[in-house]
């Protein structure tokens, strides 16, 4: 090829004016008479030699693409997880902070302490009597409940012995049957 | 984030805690201030004085044996109600949850209930709840509650329980 036609190339080139198929084939010439060459066209053609050798170098293996398949998945399940915990802690703080809400009015609406509760007497001698008949009054209720519950207990004795007391005749009497007959 | 469901957590259990006996601190503000209602409330440090009183009868000891476990007392009644068994469907709503039933009694138009709120085999609180066609009486006793001591108490006394509450009925008028 003659260099003079390189050379057109060669401006071509810089100026983008190449197309592809050009482009290739000047690269293929640069390449066929790289011996032959000086200056600028020498310089390119070592540059597009050394180009290709590093292209060829770091091409990618065939399982490039199963390891990327594999990170990408793997990636995918460990933000699905994290989205859950920041789901589940959004609506656990969300119920506090509401349980809350409702909660504090109430709180402050009331006694907060069994200590701070307000006395119905002011003396300790009053406040004694009242304790005491207060206790009483359950004490003896309690008692009272317990006697009902003795009552019901006696009266279930006492069906019971009853019931016993009809078994065993019937069983007498068919056993006298039997043995007459 | 971690942190942040602790620290949620916390805070959730720390308020269910306070919420101890607050049934019953309800149920009585909501009455407390009407007049028609007999009211008795004694709080921790009042019982803590109890302990200087020089106890005259064997009555007055049992009492104190019991009342010192306690950190409060309150009661609220109405003898002259028409409204008793209301009150009473309305205490019996107000303790549904977090009570475990000890003993309930019904003869004839009177309905009577006992109650418990008991952690690790303590009982921690007694409530008491009397309905009928004309009066109504709820109880509570909190802090340590000895069942035996309660029956203990009682024995011998030929009294009614209504009586004492005569008793306080007297003592609010004062």
């Amino acid at each position: 090829m003659a260099s003079e036609q390189l050379k057109q190339w060669l401006e071509q080139y810089w100026q983008g004016e190449l197309n592809h198929v050009e482009e290739m084939q000047f690269r293929s010439e640069l390449k066929i008479n790289k011996a032959s060459l000086t200056g600028e066209l020498k310089s390119l053609a070592e540059w597009f030699e050394a180009n290709e050798n590093v292209k060829q170098e770091i091409s990618l293996g065939d399982d490039f693409d199963e390891m990327v398949l594999n990170s990408t998945v793997r990636k995918n399940i460990s933000m699905g997880n994290w989205s859950w915990w920041k789901i589940a802690a959004s609506i656990l703080i969300i119920i506090s902070l509401g349980y809350m809400a409702w909660l504090l009015p109430q709180q402050n609406s009331k006694p907060k302490n069994v200590a701070e509760i307000t006395n119905t007497q002011e003396d300790p001698e009053k406040a004694f009597e009242e304790t005491k008949a207060t206790l009483l009054l359950m004490a003896n209720m309690m008692n009272n409940g317990k006697e009902h519950l003795n009552s019901l207990q006696l009266f279930q004795v006492a069906q019971d012995k009853i019931q016993n007391t009809l078994k065993q005749e019937k069983s007498k009497q068919k056993e006298d049957i039997k043995n007459k007959i | 984030m971690k942190k942040i469901l602790i620290i949620a957590m916390i805070c959730s259990t720390g308020s269910i805690a306070h919420a101890q006996n607050s049934e019953f601190i309800n149920f009585y503000n909501k009455y407390s201030t009407n007049t028609e209602f007999t009211v008795v409330s004694v709080n921790e440090r009042m019982i803590a004085l109890f302990s200087n009183f020089e106890m005259e009868n064997e009555e007055e000891k049992a009492v104190m044996e019991a009342v010192s476990k306690l950190k409060g007392i309150k009661l609220i009644a109405n003898q002259n109600t028409t409204k008793g068994k209301q009150l009473f469907n309305e205490a019996q709503k107000s303790f549904a949850t977090g009570y475990d039933e000890l003993m309930t009694v019904r003869d004839g138009n009177s309905d009577m209930r006992f109650l418990i709120k008991e952690k690790g085999g303590i009982i921690n609180e007694l409530v008491m709840l009397v309905g009928s066609d004309s009066s109504f009486v709820a109880a509570s006793l909190f802090g340590n509650i000895d069942l035996k001591q309660m029956a203990k108490m009682a024995k011998g006394l030929n009294i009614s329980g209504m009586e004492n509450l005569e008793k306080l009925e007297d003592m609010d008028d004062n």
